[in-house]
């Protein structure tokens, strides 16, 4: 994937659980320094994060309303080789040589040759009059036609190809796995303040769910608890797509399933990048483990365990 | 001359080029994205040939939302401490076609004669002519005798047709025959014509053009009289990182071989790459006129030979994503290049940084004009080139034309490229004498897109 040269573990004994502060003297120590911001371990000697750059001295400022989430949350063109990477707005995305959004600089592509619209859920292209014409998944599509995208399908341009990766649950996302996190991270709520029609969409489901809770996603430091409820539970970083909601950097976008059928509890990493561990062991991606009672959950960073203690009371209720 | 340039920085300045040989900083972090060395300009070495400079459209950028942002990389030829140059390593690869009949050909000797009076003994010089086969005239060899090498070319013939890529073929082998790095390796290709022998496609040239160049070959195409082809010979020099000249009169012919080999007595730093290298939640959308590689979080582009003193630009378009305020290193623009002293393979870079804020009114105040107006030069140069494909292909008026250059020209004036703006005036005056004004303006096109002055 694109981050092969990250160092990140998912629960590494990694000295940061307390808020780095690599001013002045970090340079002299010999340890390496978190970055704050995507806490990539920096040689001392570094000025700048080798990974996003940021000056290591210094605090990220969190901003109100920073739309982290645009960047994954509509998908993207990925080149074959996987070098560069074309992210997609909602709405229509001009596609050419000539200031285009998606700008191609080969002389195969019109100046203005197609566009990639993301409605909804939905992202479609459209040939706009190009010379060399597009394919999609091997077909040539006709002028004015709308063709529908899906997950990993490849597009060429007059003989650009691109590959399209869906916004999907669980998909490695841009910055996934180290989401710039900015110390206290901002409720969900103002950190993915975007994507007006899905995001009501999400609330009307969440909605129609029962709002009783089986029992208590508990982290160990005691800064989280979040209820979990009867039936599959989405756990993640991404407040669009998951019930429950994580703001650990180093959780994905999707990350796990918490499920409460038949009275047991089972949880089943979706293909997070970090991995999802149980009592310290790594589970097999989209296979569900069992979790009996004091079980240590590591997601990302963070450590759970289920507080099962209402669960008694809430039905009695 | 102005050799002692590089002395007059201090070398604690932090701000400026430093030199990186006893850097304790300079260690290669396994994995990093970026070479050693966080924060300047650097070099191995007590000389240095060339610095970098960026400088960024604006010093603010958005963290709420992703942005564009263009940046602004200048490449400087400092000069030699020493004043010292490589020897070249020169082939004259002339056209001895029918067409140079007469004064052409009287004139393209003297201005041979006027090269080897130029040269010094450690020089390597070569010269292969071609009609409707090419020949070695004289294989590499040190300028020593340079009244037997003046015999030489004073026998030179015309004959009959042009087979140019055969020219270059044997031209560049023979600067090939001396394969050492100690020389600054050079073709100088003359012609008057179109090919009309040997391989005559167009793509086939330029692609030899270009794997010459990956040998370290660089090849400045000289275009005399109204029948070549600019369309071919510019992109000869474009591909190549040589330079291109348009010669409308017989007698300049001697001129501008004199221009283009004190140019090449200049050279500080040849075969450079300009690698942009990207921190997370960065892109590069284009750079500018250039085609770049793509690599794991870099871009790389290939650059024009720099001489002594002179500037040459390049303009990088990011894109920036989201992210937590603060400040970041956004890239790390590294120019690797061989160096014309040392001989040897030398790196500078310098740092992007951009800071990131939610705060519109800062962003206001960070703007640089001198960027902005470097772009809209940048986009002259493609308006330009599409005037220029128009009047080649007829599909705008010389009425239509004019107004284009006029406007061009104007914006050009503005932005103080009085030399372009003068070769756009040249184009204009030969447009309204009802000539091509094509072999001008593609000599302004090429310089615009390097950006040199």
């Amino acid at each position: 994937m694109q981050d092969t040269d990250k160092t990140i573990a998912a629960a590494g004994p990694q000295p940061t659980q307390a808020v780095p502060a690599p001013a002045g003297g970090a340079t002299q120590m010999a340890m390496n320094v978190d970055c704050p911001v995507c806490h990539t371990p920096n040689p001392p000697s570094e000025t700048y994060c080798i990974d996003c750059g940021f000056l290591l001295a210094s605090q990220p400022v969190q901003a109100a309303e920073v739309e982290l989430s645009s960047q994954e949350t509509y998908g993207k063109l990925v080149t074959p080789d996987g070098t560069r990477e074309f992210l997609l707005s909602p709405g229509p995305n001009t596609v050419g040589r000539e200031n285009a959004d998606i700008l191609l600089l080969h002389n195969t592509v019109s100046r203005k040759h197609a566009t990639v619209t993301v409605a909804g859920d939905r992202a479609y292209v459209e040939d706009v009059g190009s010379t060399n014409g597009t394919i999609v998944a091997g077909v040539k599509i006709a002028p004015g036609e709308k063709v529908d995208l899906t997950d990993g399908c490849e597009i060429v341009f007059g003989s650009f190809a691109l590959r399209y990766e869906a916004p999907s649950p669980g998909a490695e996302g841009w910055g996934e796995g180290a989401e710039p996190a900015g110390g206290e991270v901002a409720p969900s709520s103002e950190v993915e303040g975007l994507g007006e029609g899905k995001e009501a969409s999400e609330a009307e489901t969440s909605a129609e769910k029962p709002a009783q809770s089986v029992g208590k996603l508990v982290s160990k430091d005691g800064v989280y608890a979040f209820d979990i409820r009867e039936g599959t539970n989405a756990v993640g970083r991404r407040a669009a797509d998951n019930d429950i909601v994580i703001p650990d950097p180093y959780c994905s976008g999707r990350h796990a399933d918490l499920n409460f059928a038949d009275g047991k509890f089972t949880i089943t990493d979706v293909g997070s990048t970090n991995g999802t561990l149980v009592n310290g062991v790594k589970l097999d991606p989209n296979v569900a483990r069992e979790l009996n009672d004091g079980d240590e959950i590591t997601l990302g960073r963070t450590v759970f365990v289920i507080d099962r203690s209402i669960q008694q009371s809430v039905s009695d209720s | 001359m102005n050799d002692d340039r590089t002395q007059m920085i201090p070398p604690d300045d932090p701000n400026r080029t430093r030199i990186g040989g006893m850097d304790p900083n300079a260690t290669q972090v396994p994995g990093g994205a970026f070479p050693p060395d966080a924060n300047r300009t650097q070099m191995a070495g007590n000389m240095q040939a060339l610095t970098v400079e960026c400088v960024p459209e604006n010093t603010y950028a958005l963290c709420t939302r992703s942005t564009r942002l263009h940046v602004l990389v200048k490449l400087i030829g400092t000069g030699t401490a020493m004043g010292a140059r490589l020897p070249l390593n020169l082939c004259l690869i002339l056209d001895r076609s029918g067409s140079m009949e007469g004064p052409p050909m009287d004139y393209m000797k003297r201005a041979c004669g006027y090269v080897v009076d130029l040269l010094e003994p450690n020089d390597v010089l070569s010269i292969v002519a071609f009609t409707d086969q090419p020949e070695v005239i004289m294989p590499a060899r040190k300028v020593v005798n340079k009244a037997l090498i003046k015999q030489h070319i004073d026998m030179l013939q015309v004959g009959n047709t042009t087979d140019l890529y055969g020219g270059i073929m044997f031209g560049t082998n023979q600067i090939a025959s001396v394969a050492s790095p100690g020389y600054v390796n050079r073709a100088l290709l003359f012609t008057d014509g179109e090919p009309t022998a040997g391989n005559k496609d167009f793509a086939s040239i330029v692609g030899q053009v270009a794997e010459q160049k990956s040998r370290g070959i660089t090849i400045t195409a000289l275009g005399f009289g109204m029948e070549y082809n600019e369309e071919l010979l510019a992109a000869i020099a474009k591909r190549s990182g040589g330079n291109y000249y348009y010669i409308s009169r017989p007698e300049l012919i001697p001129e501008i071989f004199r221009k283009e080999l004190e140019t090449l007595m200049n050279v500080v730093a040849r075969n450079i790459k300009m690698r942009v290298h990207m921190s997370r939640w960065v892109q590069v959308r284009q750079v500018y006129n250039k085609l770049p590689v793509f690599g794991h979080r870099s871009a790389e582009v290939t650059l024009a030979d720099l001489e002594r003193g002179s500037t040459q630009t390049a303009i990088v378009e990011f894109e920036l994503g989201a992210r937590p305020g603060g400040k970041y290193r956004v890239a790390r623009i590294e120019a690797v290049y061989d160096d014309c002293v040392t001989a040897r393979t030398e790196s500078v870079a310098s740092d992007v940084v951009i800071e990131f804020t939610a705060d519109e009114s800062l962003i206001a105040s960070g703007a640089n004009e001198q960027v902005r107006r470097e772009v809209e030069v940048a986009e002259a140069s493609r308006n330009l080139e599409k005037t220029v494909m128009g009047m080649r292909t007829q599909q705008i008026s010389p009425a239509d034309a004019l107004r284009e250059l006029e406007k061009t020209k104007m914006m050009l004036i503005e932005q103080g490229k009085t030399l372009q703006a003068q070769d756009i005036q040249t184009a204009i005056d030969q447009i309204k004498q009802g000539g091509g004004a094509e072999k001008t303006l593609m000599g302004t096109i090429l310089d615009l897109d390097r950006g040199k002055s």
